[in-house]
């Protein structure tokens, strides 16, 4: 005999699944600044290696997003608005396809590393890591904040979070700028293709942190309300 | 007739078996839940309190439902009933629609449908109404207005239900000192739990147990200050109780979120008592409205405008929603228990209180509200207050469904085991 009950109008909650995605685009992400250790270090054979590591982990990525998106039926009443938390997977899965992005590109050419690109390419990885970083972890938060009802003391918090964000992006694009700025001063001195290359890969890794700092501007549309 | 009275004994039984083995559960399990109460104390307050809760003031509701729908004088009229036994049709009637809303009870619970066991025996006594004294001596006004209630309930439940969560998160959750809200709030809010439990208890409790209240010597004052006092110590007892929880102010968001709901566990302990209690006051009478129409008519040969319902009819019913609990209802606790971890205390005691609130509201004025539908928007009022984090809105779909099932099923159930019963034993 089944059960007459009225409980099965209590969903599963939306957010906890985000843990998972944000793990998944951890993954992903942490293994781009692996693959730039490898290139500076010449060794091409491990880029190739850790590139198609990271094209794994970004279909993983890919398959927890659509699970995700499985659980945000039409039919369910949240406390957000459903196209914004969908908006803020998209996002998040939008990061882990630049991340595969910039190893398929290392992988379509045999790239040389150029002196003076060394020091403000490396500058550039690590800044834009800081800020995918900073957008996983207001993610995270996003959860605790949803056991609070979204308050207004949590509100204050995330929302300086994602002020922060901002600003690492805003610190990312200066030095993707520069970077850009050095590497057409060396045209005349690169093979032409190698310098397509180049500027695709400074792009696409700038677009990390375009696409983090997105996350956290959908996130901040939860606390307008 | 000595068979009639035996059959309206084992099918009254029978549908208060059911209302303890399937709706209790729906009373109980947002506290079980919220992990409030282990799940052998939400057994243990559920047939204290259901018990109770029928016995003292199960009364009211039964009323309405003999008279509202079909005037039982109508039995006593020559033209309907020629042959002067109006009488008998009107037990074997009653007993056609004890026995169809039982049995959609069970075929409800087969499907899993979350039908109400009030709209069941309010859709049968109408079927009933219409086959034995014609459908236009039904009170369709009468069902109407039952039935607006149905819709106002919900409603009703909701709107408390969003309010009471409303300002939990305004005084407590969201503000800088929770500590102040909680010692405030908390024996405020529990008050009126305390003062109408009091109340029910010392009023239609004693008025059951004593014949008349004069006999003490208590005028209606002296209960109500009696019942307003108890009240008062209680709420002064929680908030001494809970005055050691505190929420130090430099924790983090989840230790402070984690002390706040374990105050909330305390409150919400008194409110699975008080929903309880009121679903115990509504529900029985389902059950013993029909069986004390028989009873009565058995007894007296006629058909009585108002007879008071024997004592040992609502202990029956009320042993009924217990055994039911006992033998059956454990277990959907227990599924549920484990099936919701998606609401905490806080969200668990704002629905509880809309939806017992609105309950005891509707039992004390005669209007027989559905405990599933109050429920329902309890908690969907706490969704709008942005308490859910996710509500599956297609289960309320599923449960209007089954209210738009339920009464024309048990009508026409009702019709033909009349016409079956009436050809056996008349």
């Amino acid at each position: 005999m089944m059960v007459r009950s009225i409980f099965g109008l209590f969903a599963q909650s939306p957010f906890t699944p985000f843990l998972e995605m944000a793990d998944k685009v951890e993954q992903c992400t942490h293994q781009v600044p692996v693959l730039f250790d490898a290139f500076f270090e010449g060794d091409y054979e491990a880029v190739r290696e850790i590139a198609e590591v990271i094209s794994h982990l970004e279909h993983e990525a890919d398959v927890t997003k659509t699970k995700v998106r499985d659980s945000l039926p039409k039919s369910l009443f949240l406390p957000v608005d459903r196209r914004d938390l969908l908006d803020v997977l998209s996002s998040m899965d939008a990061v882990a396809d630049c991340a595969e992005d910039v190893a398929i590109l290392f992988t379509l050419r045999t790239m040389e590393p150029h002196e003076d690109l060394i020091p403000p390419l490396k500058s550039l990885v690590r800044r834009v890591m800081a800020t995918v970083d900073k957008s996983l972890e207001i993610v995270r938060e996003m959860v605790v904040v949803s056991e609070a009802s979204f308050n207004n003391r949590e509100a204050l918090r995330v929302r300086s979070m994602i002020d922060e964000l901002g600003r690492l992006e805003h610190e990312a694009d200066v030095v993707q700028d520069d970077l850009a700025r050095r590497l057409f001063a060396i045209e005349d001195s690169i093979k032409p293709g190698s310098l397509l290359m180049w500027n695709k890969i400074f792009n696409k890794v700038g677009d990390m942190a375009n696409h983090a700092e997105k996350v956290g501007n959908r996130l901040r549309l939860f606390f307008a309300q | 007739m000595e068979i009639a009275l035996w059959m309206a004994i084992a099918f009254g039984f029978y549908m208060a078996w059911s209302i303890g083995a399937n709706d209790a559960a729906n009373a109980m399990g947002t506290s079980v839940g919220s992990k409030a109460i282990t799940f052998k104390e939400a057994i243990i307050i559920a047939a204290i309190f259901e018990f109770s809760g029928a016995v003292l003031a199960g009364g009211g509701v039964a009323d309405t439902m003999r008279k509202g729908i079909v005037d039982p004088a109508l039995f006593a009229d020559a033209a309907l009933f020629p042959a002067g036994n109006g009488a008998e049709f009107f037990i074997w009637g009653m007993m056609a629609a004890l026995i169809s809303a039982a049995l959609w009870l069970h075929i409800a619970a087969f499907l899993g449908w979350p039908v109400s066991t009030t709209h069941s025996i309010v859709g049968a006594i109408a079927g009933f109404g219409c086959v034995s004294v014609g459908v236009s001596n039904v009170d369709w006004g009468s069902l109407a207005f039952i039935a607006a209630s149905w819709f106002t309930s919900p409603v009703l439940g909701g709107v408390l239900a969003f309010a009471v969560f409303t300002v939990i998160r305004k005084s407590i959750i969201e503000a800088n000192d929770p500590n102040r809200g909680l010692r405030v709030f908390a024996p405020i809010m529990s008050f009126p739990v305390f003062a109408v439990l009091s109340w029910m208890l010392v009023t239609k409790g004693l008025k059951k147990v004593q014949g008349t209240l004069d006999e003490w010597g208590l005028t209606i004052e002296v209960l109500g200050g009696l019942s307003i006092g108890v009240a008062l110590l209680s709420s002064f007892a929680l908030a001494v109780y809970i005055r050691k929880i505190k929420v130090d102010p430099g924790a983090t968001s989840a230790e402070r979120t984690a002390t706040i709901e374990r105050v909330f566990r305390y409150l919400q302990i008194i409110t699975a008592c008080f929903v309880a209690f009121a679903h115990g006051s509504n529900d029985v009478a389902n059950s013993i409205g029909p069986l004390a129409a028989i009873v009565n008519t058995l007894e007296f040969g006629t058909i009585s405008a108002k007879v008071p319902i024997p004592m040992w009819v609502l202990v029956l019913g009320a042993a009924g929603i217990v055994v039911g609990l006992a033998t059956y209802g454990y277990r959907v606790i227990e599924t549920i228990g484990t099936k919701i971890t998606e609401i905490t205390p806080s969200r668990g005691f704002a629905a509880e209180f809309g939806a017992a609130s609105t309950i005891l509201i509707g039992s004390s004025l005669g209007i027989p509200l559905s405990t599933t539908h109050t429920v329902v928007g309890a908690v969907i009022g706490v969704g709008f207050a942005r308490g859910m984090k996710a509500l599956n809105l297609r289960i309320v779909w599923n449960i209007v469904k089954s209210w738009i099932y339920t009464i024309p099923f048990c009508a026409v159930l009702t019709i033909l085991l009349y016409e079956l019963l009436t050809a056996i034993f008349i």
